[in-house]
């Protein structure tokens, strides 16, 4: 029989139609992992078809590049020398896993490695300490602005540049400051300065040898790609030294007393090992000039930690590179014992009882998870890990409970500055609200306001009312839409698993039927819905968990989590301001990436987003959500649908 | 989603838009490719080709001040066309000198002649298997139309590979006397 049917079975157009809509073709899974491709593809087909539109500064790779929260040591200045040359990408960064054996406790400032013995000890860490010192130095100048001193502008350049997304030129400007440390204020002493303290890459990441004033075109680079190329944080112009700021608005920065300023340091150890696992791969720039082949020197690293006055230890890894004049600084991961503590429950992706979500029903509340992301370092622990997580969702391996709201709403309302609001705990509060808003209210009625731009300057809008019982897996929308002659008018209706659409409109409707998932203990921990890897030094998604109550339905008031996939970056987005909507207590997040600029009000108690001003970088289009009534947590009267006088489309 | 609005929907909010397409025609894309390259490319080659079917039409999209007409017919179309590239690739780098006309897969549909009868019954035979229910009307469907193993029913319907197995020799046997049941013997 079973050959019988092999043989019945055929793939004739008929029955692909028919199996295709009635049976799935492929896993959840795989169907992602394809959508995923899918969109690579499309990626790579548009950056060939714009490829011949000219210099193109902001696209040199089809993949984006996007950096994970715990590459921030160096990312600081990785986006400073992004910003200054426009690359992006060809910048490798150094592997985070970090140097071992490494004791906190352990009062003694020295071991011994392979490599370096007792008597050499001592010289090393001498040639490590002017190491630290030149490069605090360097860091120094660059972080000027965060002691809110008033620097003086060198130079102004300017250069064409295309967005790759739209095709459109426009003017990239980039504001040089005059160079006040005394080491560094002259083009040969920078020159000197840097080669004494890094390795040729590194110092050529960091200054460009030779005077811009040789390649501009009246500050303005556009006859000459390659000029801009020569942009580097540090620059000699006309003969004087000068330095881009690294930007005080970058939201995931460290300010250089917090992480560079070791002269006002404590040292609590240092350790030197010859292997170099930590830094595997090597900093890898995309240099207008030949860079030098660093492979053969002899390296080893340096681990240092030290500790700030309010007590914080710093980690300091420097890699460092011998060659004929001595050991130089050929990289370098920095990073405070915050972010090494993230760090080191990243390496080991067991440690459930750092997970926010325990089964320990004795405790109130849940603990706050502190965001991370979760960085495999290949696809193929990615996937298992995503095949884990699978399993580990479905079999209520991670029940929800509720983290203190009050604790946190408190804590974000009152907060007394930018970096206090912004700090890691408040944003990893609004990140788990988001991802869960629906778990953090039973009810909720709304009318909302939609409108926006269209790619050809077009308007249109809409009106919305949504009614939710979440508990009772009950949900209503009525929404209303018109753009030119377009007109729709429909209404949803979910009543546990049957869904109805009406298309007021024409009267008629149609019921779908579909799984009711019991989103409270089908459920993972928010650092576990989005799962990353690296694949030839790049950041790739591999999938993601996020919750998509009531389907894929365009629910982007009551249910964020659709539109917060951006926040997983949270070197992308900042609280920029907190206020009262409604009587609620809500934030104003901005968040900026290559794709959108969003501004968002969120009701902190629910998650809900109240408005959201949303720009759409690749097409330049813009959309507009606002709240213009809402009731949550009240007594509802759900409506149900009466077929009497409509059509229904399937009979 | 009406046609309608997700046509809509690929020019207001692309974005969204291709994921609602996506949505919406991953299963036949996927389905006409996997019929077509089944046994002859790897797994890895058909989410390649049916990758390359979405993002051809994500470009295609792109460039159409209005996106109109039948997207089903157009989608199919391009399916066809990729698997062939597909095809073609795969066949070059193996070596292999079967041609587009010796393979059954790539005849044309209008050359294929299907007698009345068999149609009645293929019909037939897809109401029964649809009559024994989920999951085990998916198990049938995956391991005999698409050929899968039960390793990979399991990822698909989620559950144990010996629990497919299981579900799998017993839903044949239902099938079976469903199918003489209604009078179909093969």
């Amino acid at each position: 029989m079973k050959d019988d049917l092999d043989m019945m079975f055929s793939r004739i157009e008929k029955d692909i139609e028919r199996i295709s809509e009635k049976y799935p073709a492929a896993g959840r899974k795989e169907k992602e992992k394809i959508y995923k491709i899918s969109q690579q593809k499309y990626q790579q087909l548009k950056a060939m078809e714009e490829s011949d539109e000219g210099f193109t500064i902001e696209a040199s790779g089809v993949e984006r590049y996007r950096r994970p929260m715990l590459y921030r040591g160096i990312s600081a200045v990785a986006a400073a020398l992004v910003l200054v040359s426009g690359l992006a990408g060809g910048l490798l960064l150094a592997k985070n896993s970090r140097i071992p054996n490494v004791d906190i406790d352990d009062s003694s400032n020295t071991s011994q490695s392979t490599m370096v013995n007792e008597i050499e000890e001592d010289k090393m860490n001498a040639d490590v300490d002017v190491l630290v010192d030149n490069f605090e130095h360097i860091m120094r100048e660059l972080y000027i602005a965060d002691d809110g001193a008033e620097s003086e502008i060198g130079v102004v350049f300017y250069r064409d540049a295309v967005n790759p997304e739209t095709g459109e030129m426009y003017k990239k400007d980039f504001t040089y400051y005059k160079v006040t440390d005394e080491k560094l204020n002259d083009p040969e002493k920078i020159a000197k300065f840097m080669g004494a303290t890094f390795a040729s890459k590194l110092s050529s990441y960091y200054f460009f040898e030779g005077d811009l004033g040789a390649y501009e075109d009246g500050k303005d680079f556009s006859d000459d790609s390659k000029a801009g190329r020569r942009l580097r944080p540090f620059i000699a112009y006309n003969g004087v030294v000068l330095a881009d700021h690294i930007d005080d608005d970058m939201s995931y920065k460290y300010k250089f007393h917090e992480v560079y300023d070791f002269s006002n340091y404590k040292l609590i150890s240092s350790v030197f090992d010859d292997s170099t696992d930590a830094f595997n791969d090597e900093l890898e720039l995309d240099l207008a000039y030949p860079d030098y082949d660093e492979s053969d020197m002899q390296s080893l690293v340096c681990s240092r930690i030290y500790q700030r006055d309010d007590g914080m230890l710093i980690y300091a890894d420097f890699l460092l590179k011998e060659d004929v004049f001595g050991w130089k600084i050929a990289n370098y991961n920095i990073m405070d014992e915050v972010e090494k503590r993230i760090d080191e429950s990243n390496k080991d992706i067991e440690e459930k009882q750092t997970m926010a979500y325990e089964n320990d029903d004795n405790t109130e509340f849940a603990d706050l998870q502190l965001h991370e992301m979760k960085v495999c370092s290949n696809e193929e622990e990615a996937q298992e890990l995503q095949s884990q997580l699978s399993y580990d969702m479905y079999n209520g391996t991670y029940p929800f409970k509720k983290v203190d709201r009050e604790k946190y709403i408190q804590q974000i309302m009152n907060a007394e500055s930018h970096n206090t609001l912004n700090c890691l705990e408040n944003k990893s509060y609004i990140y788990h609200i988001m991802l869960n808003s629906f778990r953090y209210f039973d009810t909720a009625d709304v009318t909302y306001t939609v409108s926006g731009d269209a790619e050809d300057g077009s308007r249109w809008s809409g009106t919305n009312h949504s009614i939710a019982d979440n508990r009772n897996n009950n949900f209503y929308k009525e929404h209303e839409f018109i753009h030119d002659d377009y007109y729709d008018h429909t209404v949803f209706y979910q009543d546990n698993n049957e869904w109805i659409h009406v298309n007021e409109e024409h009267k008629t409707y149609f019921i779908e039927q579909s799984d009711v998932i019991d989103y409270n203990n089908i459920y993972l921990p928010d650092n576990y819905r989005y799962i990353f890897y690296i694949e030839n030094e790049m950041l790739n998604d591999c999938c993601n968990f996020a919750d998509y109550p009531m389907g894929a339905k365009e629910q982007e008031c009551l249910y964020p989590s659709a539109i917060i996939s951006d926040l997983v970056y949270f070197d992308q987005w900042i609280i920029r301001d907190v206020e009262e909507r409604f009587g609620r207590e809500c934030a104003v997040i901005y968040v900026e990436n290559d794709s959108i600029d969003l501004e968002m009000v969120v009701d902190l108690r629910s998650g809900i987003v109240l408005e959201s001003d949303l720009t759409n970088k690749s097409n330049n289009t813009s959309s507009t959500l606002i709240v213009k009534e809402i009731r949550i947590d009240t007594n509802l009267e759900f409506k149900h649908f009466d077929p009497t006088e409509y059509t229904n489309e399937d009979e | 989603m009406t046609e309608k609005e997700m046509q809509h929907l690929l020019k207001t909010k692309p974005e969204r838009g291709q994921r609602a397409f996506y949505d919406k025609y991953f299963n036949y894309v996927y389905t006409i490719v996997y019929s077509r390259l089944k046994g002859f490319a790897s797994v890895e080659d058909i989410d390649e080709c049916v990758g390359d079917v979405f993002a051809q039409c994500f470009l295609f999209f792109d460039k159409q001040e209005e996106i109109s007409g039948n997207i089903k017919a157009f989608t199919a179309s391009v399916a066809r066309r990729k698997a062939v590239d597909t095809y073609r690739r795969v066949a070059r780098h193996t070596s292999r000198s079967v041609s587009l006309e010796e393979n059954e897969e790539f005849v044309s549909d209008e050359d294929i002649v299907v007698s009345t009868e068999q149609s009645e019954l293929r019909q037939l035979l897809y109401d029964t298997v649809e009559q024994l229910g989920e999951p085990d009307s998916t198990i049938i469907i995956q391991k005999y139309f698409y050929g899968r193993s039960s390793k990979e029913i399991a990822k698909i319907v989620e559950l144990s590979s010996d629990n497919v197995r299981t579900r799998c020799s017993r839903a044949i046997k239902r099938l079976k006397d469903m199918l003489h049941e209604v009078g179909f013997a093969r």
